[in-house]
């Protein structure tokens, strides 16, 4: 995937350096400076940022041992490394990107990742030597730190704003549309998640058409459901028990054989539930229940 | 690939780190039932984080022995903990009022189950499926 | 993929039920491939029953039993009425004994496996 490719708004690595001002000049102190840190100035740029890291709330939260933080000290220099290199390219847009990415998902605050980007900054100026060179390299360091900042900020915003997209994409698979297919007959298909929410909403709708419709059949079809753990097992058998005390029969159709044998080897009852493999044959019950049968033409 | 980490903290967590499993194990070549059993196992991991400890984390790691390929998945939270390990493993035991089948049967889902629970500091679970 | 349908385990439809027989000398990985075999079997052929027979089994541990009533009951899950037949003497007083149940109909013999289920479609066409 390329870096523009995941985000129409992100812009092009050209833009970005031109807008935040860095070329041949910035480049070449970042050269110089680059030189200076050779001589241990990158781990002491690691171990003041750990030192400041283990004094955060968030370095608790997110760094759970010895064998993480060996890693991220091993990240955290090839970044400050890239950027000293000074070479801006698609892979170093891109992993820039990658680190937002992940910062995001693991659910680190912005204004975290932010505060540790600024303290990383002051920290770089810092190791920059007196002499003829100081203040290009200061410049440049400055430059490249906003670059940084801007580019993972997208990628935050990228990712929260996908986040928020799958979000309503599964809300709109989450109405629940009983209807009825024949006489004394409801089907609901099913898509996506169940969750406590929908669960209810099932249960209510479910209810209110068959009081309506005095229907003797429901047929709730599953076949487009993700999952079915426990939680939602439980809240099938209990609409199913619900039908039941409304004088309907009801069937829970589109189990795949994945599904079939997640549910036993978890351990599930399901007791009475009448279940099908397809929608087709939980019609053939269905009919068959509200006195109908189904034949070909002529067959007779 | 390296290990892939999510938070946890509402049923939109669970739903987007379930799929992330489900799509990963299948990308390994799992077939459409396994990966089944692991997203289902993983859905049951984390439930219980927003049941009992209200957030916690979600770590995704692909396993190889070589002529295989597989699948790991760390389910740790800071919550209340486990008093009595043994009980919460017993089929039918919840605190809850629920169908008490999640671990168990989660247990029986996997290849390799593994749980650590200190009252009071959080539970981690681990668990491996094999293609 | 071609490989593993080579390999299937014999199994045949007739009429609307599916007639199949529990593998002789059941190693774990021929029972795992018995349950994928007849769960991907029933969910391909329309038929609404399927006849197990087992009277291959000569002896029987808690595993195999585990593992037969799993796939049993997963393979009821797919909507198809399921019958077991042959079961042997000395293996139904192993089941007593350790209390273990297949709460499906049984026949002693392939026929009467048959009947059953003849039996059961009759009840549910005349209701
Ligand atoms: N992450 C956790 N933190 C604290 N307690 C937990 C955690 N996970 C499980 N438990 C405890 O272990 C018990 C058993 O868990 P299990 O998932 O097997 O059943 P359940 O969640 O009660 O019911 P089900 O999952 O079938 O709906 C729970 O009732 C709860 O007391
Ligand atoms: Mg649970």
């Amino acid at each position: 995937m390329s870096y523009t490719a995941m985000d129409l708004h992100a812009p092009e690595p050209a833009t970005m350096l031109e807008v935040y001002g860095i070329g041949q000049d910035e480049i070449d102190a970042l050269h110089a400076w680059r030189d200076h840190l050779e001589e241990g100035g990158y781990t002491q740029l690691v171990d003041s940022f750990y030192r400041w890291l283990r004094e955060q709330p968030e370095y608790e939260e997110f760094i759970e041992d010895e064998a993480t933080e060996q890693r991220l000290r091993g990240l955290h220099e090839r970044h400050v490394r890239s950027m000293a290199a000074g070479v801006f390219d698609d892979a170093y847009f891109e992993a820039r990107d990658r680190v937002g990415v992940v910062h995001a998902r693991i659910g680190l605050p912005l204004h975290s990742y932010l505060g540790a980007m600024n303290h990383l900054t002051m920290d770089m100026l810092a190791q920059v030597p007196a002499g003829e060179d100081q203040a290009r390299i200061l410049t440049a360091i400055t430059k490249v730190g906003h670059l940084d900042t801007a580019v993972i900020a997208l990628a935050y915003s990228r990712y929260a704003s996908e986040r928020v997209a799958s979000q309503s994409k599964a809300l709109l698979e989450m109405s629940t549309p009983v209807t009825e297919i024949w006489q004394g007959v409801l089907l609901l298909p099913i898509v996506g998640i169940i969750d406590s929410g929908r669960a209810q909403d099932i249960m209510t709708g479910a209810l209110t058409k068959i009081a309506a419709s005095r229907a003797r059949v429901f047929i709730i079809d599953i076949s487009g459901v993700a999952v079915v753990d426990t939680a939602v097992a439980n809240y099938l058998i209990k609409v199913t028990r619900a039908t039941r005390l409304m004088g309907c029969e009801c069937i829970v159709s589109g189990v795949s054989p994945a599904i079939a044998e997640t549910i036993v080897e978890l351990g599930i009852d399901v007791g009475t539930v009448v279940t099908t493999g397809t929608l087709m044959q939980a019609l053939v019950v269905a009919f068959d229940r509200v006195g109908l049968r189904v034949e070909q033409r002529g067959s007779r | 690939m390296s290990p892939v980490r999510f938070r946890i903290a509402d049923e939109a967590d669970l739903q987007h780190a379930t799929a992330e499993a489900h799509q990963a194990f299948l990308g390994l070549g799992a077939t459409e039932t396994q990966a089944a059993k692991f997203r289902t196992a993983v859905s049951e991991l984390v439930r219980n984080i927003l049941k009992y400890a209200d957030r916690g984390h979600l770590v995704l790691t692909e396993l190889t022995d070589g002529h295989r390929v597989g699948m790991r998945a760390l389910v740790a939270d800071k919550g209340p903990g486990i008093a009595d390990l043994e009980l919460a493993l017993a089929d039918a035991y919840s605190t809850s009022g629920t169908l008490g089948l999640g671990l168990p049967g989660v247990r029986r889902l996997v290849d390799q189950f593994h749980i650590e629970s200190e009252p009071g500091s959080g539970t981690r679970v681990t668990i491996e499926v094999w293609t | 993929m071609s490989l593993e349908r080579a390999g299937r385990l014999p199994m045949q439809v007739s009429r609307g039920c599916i007639q199949v027989a529990f593998p002789m000398e059941p190693t774990e990985s021929l029972l795992r491939q018995f349950r994928r075999d007849l769960l991907e079997f029933v969910r391909d052929q329309s038929a609404d029953s399927v006849v197990v027979d087992l009277s291959s089994l000569q002896v029987l541990d808690q595993e195999e039993f585990n593992s037969i009533r799993a796939t049993l009951d997963m393979t009821k899950l797919l909507g198809v009425h399921v019958v077991i037949t042959g079961l042997r003497p000395g293996i139904v007083a192993v089941m007593a004994e350790l209390e273990m149940d297949l709460p499906y109909p049984a026949g002693r013999d392939l026929d009467h496996g048959f009947d059953l289920v003849r039996l059961h479609r009759e009840k549910r066409t005349s209701r």
